[in-house]
């Protein structure tokens, strides 16, 4: 397929032409940083601004969405009109490698996700290759290249001016099928661009060391040990691309309402609570094991997928700095040398 | 800033998430304390009675709009033509399925989850152990295999029931049944008696029952279920009976909310006690954490 030209110049005009007939996610900025957002008409995706500061998955999974509505004690029929289909325009590496982790669990299994499925099915994705990587991130510990991307229907990679828009997929292909094919210069600075990337030095975390270390030790101090003043809040799982973990809620005003589901946190006590008063997992050393090895254990072994992009987001928004790269590296230590003792 | 998504429409036979109306045929109060009722129910919609098709050990979550949902066991037997749950009175869905009266209507989606592993158990003697409300859950595969079509297909069966008090045994009529039947060996206890009571059997707890009786691990296998407590103790002496982990079977509870394996909120290690559980035998837990 082709590589197309997307000059940066036309970026606002090109998006604006496929608006009428979908409904257009991209970064936006969004107080000195920037954000994924629907983009209003006319609007500017902000392709420079680095890193959004949520994950893409709100797109596909929002953070809070209807089941159905209800009045009067039944569930009210809906009448299905199809919603314009999303285009995810600029969306990052570590994001789309999150959306694939989501594709295990809400569109595989016994039972599927209808409204995931629903809009990940009609979607087209527009990845965008970042320059360098974030003092936070580390998704080069899991072998994401944001130049040979994780699956997307196109990949923006950086070239001066200009993108280089590559179509991977059909559907990618129709999507830029209107911009004029990219010329031998631009194709030559995306390349160095690439380059760059892969030459610069950026440490590592050994993932793969971490996933042995933890596949056997449950019970261990180890745990405790991490805990380092984590507060318990949820953020981290909040900006997560991989987290999917809800609750399910009603909300009425008189005889109608709606039942809607709500992006929940295993980092919260009440998580597990039994109505009898017992909880499985009381302590915040608990709940934090649970969410590592959620991600490195039970979903590698679930789904053969790691529930870590290495996106860098949950350092990022930390309030007590509680830092993923660390607790990695203190736990394979810790957990190697208790297996081996 | 947060994304608004435009709102995605589902249709109900497509939705995972949307209940199918029932209607409260019958209604009985079970226990003395009048926190347990078994609620008889129908379908609203024949498409939904023919469609739902439930195996011993499965459960469903009802659910009461505005309320919410709850998991609760589906205590009736395939072999009998509707669908029963028996509910304990303890949060807000609990409470508000309790105002519901005979003729009311509530919703239900499933079922959902594993089943009783029946074929291991073909063949064999089965010995239930059961604590409250933990005979909800063994009452579908009690009545499954006491049904004339299954009978044949095991051997001797054992009940061994406790509650409370004389007033919180549930099934009242049908435990009666089981007693008098010849080819079930039916053992009840209570933790005591009010002094007034007319009862006439065993005070003591269950497992100190499950000792007396002594049901032989012989070609056997086990089903056991009730509050942790008991649990804690029936374990033990059903290895000193000889039952192998392997021919010990429970059912657990977690708190839930999808029940379809996407919430992320009833594992246990890796097993999510909504799509791989609720039942598992005990050689099944001991591979799992205790995080229970
Ligand atoms: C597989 C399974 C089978 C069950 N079978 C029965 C039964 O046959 N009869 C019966 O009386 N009870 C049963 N329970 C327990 C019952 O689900 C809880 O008592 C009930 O959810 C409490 O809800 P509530 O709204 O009244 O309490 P609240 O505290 O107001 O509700 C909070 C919410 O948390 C969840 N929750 C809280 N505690 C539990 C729990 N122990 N298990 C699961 N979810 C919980 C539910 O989503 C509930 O709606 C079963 C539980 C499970 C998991
Ligand atoms: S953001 Fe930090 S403090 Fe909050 S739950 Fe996550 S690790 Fe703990
Ligand atoms: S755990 Fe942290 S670094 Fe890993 S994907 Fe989630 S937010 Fe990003
Ligand atoms: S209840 Fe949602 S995953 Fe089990």
């Amino acid at each position: 397929m082709n590589p197309k030209l997307l000059r940066k110049t036309e970026i606002a005009a090109f998006v604006q032409s496929l608006a009428p007939s979908h409904t257009i996610v991209a970064p936006q900025p969004d107080e000195g940083q920037c954000s994924y957002g629907v983009l209003s008409n006319g609007a500017q995706p902000a392709l420079d601004g680095g890193r959004p500061r949520k994950s893409a998955k709100e797109a596909l999974y929002p953070q809070k969405e209807r089941m159905f509505a209800f009045e009067a004690g039944a569930v009210e029929p809906c009448s299905v009109e199809p919603e314009p289909p999303l285009i995810l325009f600029g969306v990052r590496a570590c994001d789309l490698k999150g959306i694939e982790a989501l594709d295990t669990v809400l569109l595989h299994g016994a039972f599927v996700d209808a409204f995931y499925k629903a809009r990940r099915e009609a979607a087209a994705i527009v990845g965008l290759a970042c320059e360098k990587m974030c003092p936070t991130c580390f998704c080069n510990s899991f072998g994401i290249d944001p130049y040979a991307p994780p699956a997307c229907d196109v990949n923006l990679v950086p070239a001066g001016d200009a993108f280089v828009a590559q179509p991977l997929t059909e559907k990618g292909e129709a999507l830029v099928a209107s911009l004029p094919d990219a010329d031998a210069a631009h194709l030559a600075t995306a390349r160095k661009a690439g380059e760059a990337f892969h030459a610069a030095e950026n440490p590592k975390v050994a993932v793969d060391a971490f996933v042995e270390a933890v596949a056997e030790v449950f019970e261990s101090p180890a745990w405790e040990g991490i805990v380092d003043g984590c507060i318990n809040c949820g953020g981290c799982t909040y900006v997560c691309p991989t987290c999917h973990c809800f609750d399910i809620v009603d909300e009425t005003i008189g005889h109608r309402g709606q039942r809607v589901r709500a992006w929940d946190t295993c980092m919260a006590a009440r998580f597990t609570l039994h109505t009898s008063g017992h909880n499985p997992r009381v302590t915040p050393a608990q709940r934090l094991r649970q969410r590592i090895l959620h991600k490195f254990q039970y979903m590698k072994k679930n789904q053969s997928i790691l529930g870590c992009t290495g996106c860098g987001r949950c350092v990022a928004v930390c309030p007590v700095n509680w830092d993923i790269r660390d607790a990695i590296g203190r736990l394979t230590e810790e957990l190697s040398t208790a297996s081996k003792a | 800033m947060t994304m608004t998504m435009p709102v995605m429409k589902i249709a109900s036979d497509m939705n995972p998430y949307a209940p199918m109306p029932v209607r409260i045929a019958e209604l009985s109060v079970e226990s003395a304390a009048r926190d347990t009722r078994l609620f008889k129910v129908e379908f609203l919609k024949e498409e939904d009675r023919v469609r739902f098709r439930h195996e011993p050990g499965q459960f469903a979550q009802l659910s009461v709009l505005g309320y919410g949902e709850a998991p609760i066991s589906i205590t009736s037997s395939p072999t009998q033509p509707y669908i029963e749950f028996c509910i304990k009175r303890m949060g807000e869905v609990t409470q508000a399925l309790h105002n519901l009266g005979e003729g009311d209507a509530f919703g239900i989606r499933g079922p959902y989850g594993n089943t009783f592993p029946r074929a291991m158990m073909e063949g064999k003697n089965i010995v239930f152990v059961a604590g409250g409300i933990g005979l909800a859950p063994l009452r579908s595969l009690i009545n499954f295999m006491l049904h004339p079509t299954n009978r044949a297909s095991f051997a001797n069966i054992t009940i061994i029931y406790g509650a409370r008090s004389p007033g919180d045994l549930l099934f009242k009529s049908e435990l009666a049944e089981w007693a008098k039947r010849v080819d079930v060996r039916y053992h009840e206890t209570v933790d005591a008696a009010p002094p007034d009571s007319n009862y006439q059997g065993k005070i003591g707890f269950v497992p100190t029952l499950l000792d007396e009786v002594a049901p032989s691990s012989e070609n056997a296998v086990a089903i056991t279920c009730g509050p942790p407590i008991m649990i804690k103790y029936v374990l033990p002496g059903l290895d000193k009976l000889g039952f192998a982990p392997e021919n010990i079977v429970t059912t657990l509870e977690m708190r839930m909310k999808c029940g379809i394996g996407k919430c992320g909120r009833c594992n246990i290690g890796r097993h999510y006690v909504c799509i791989d559980g609720p039942v598992f035998t005990l050689a099944e837990l001991k591979n799992m954490p205790a995080e229970f």
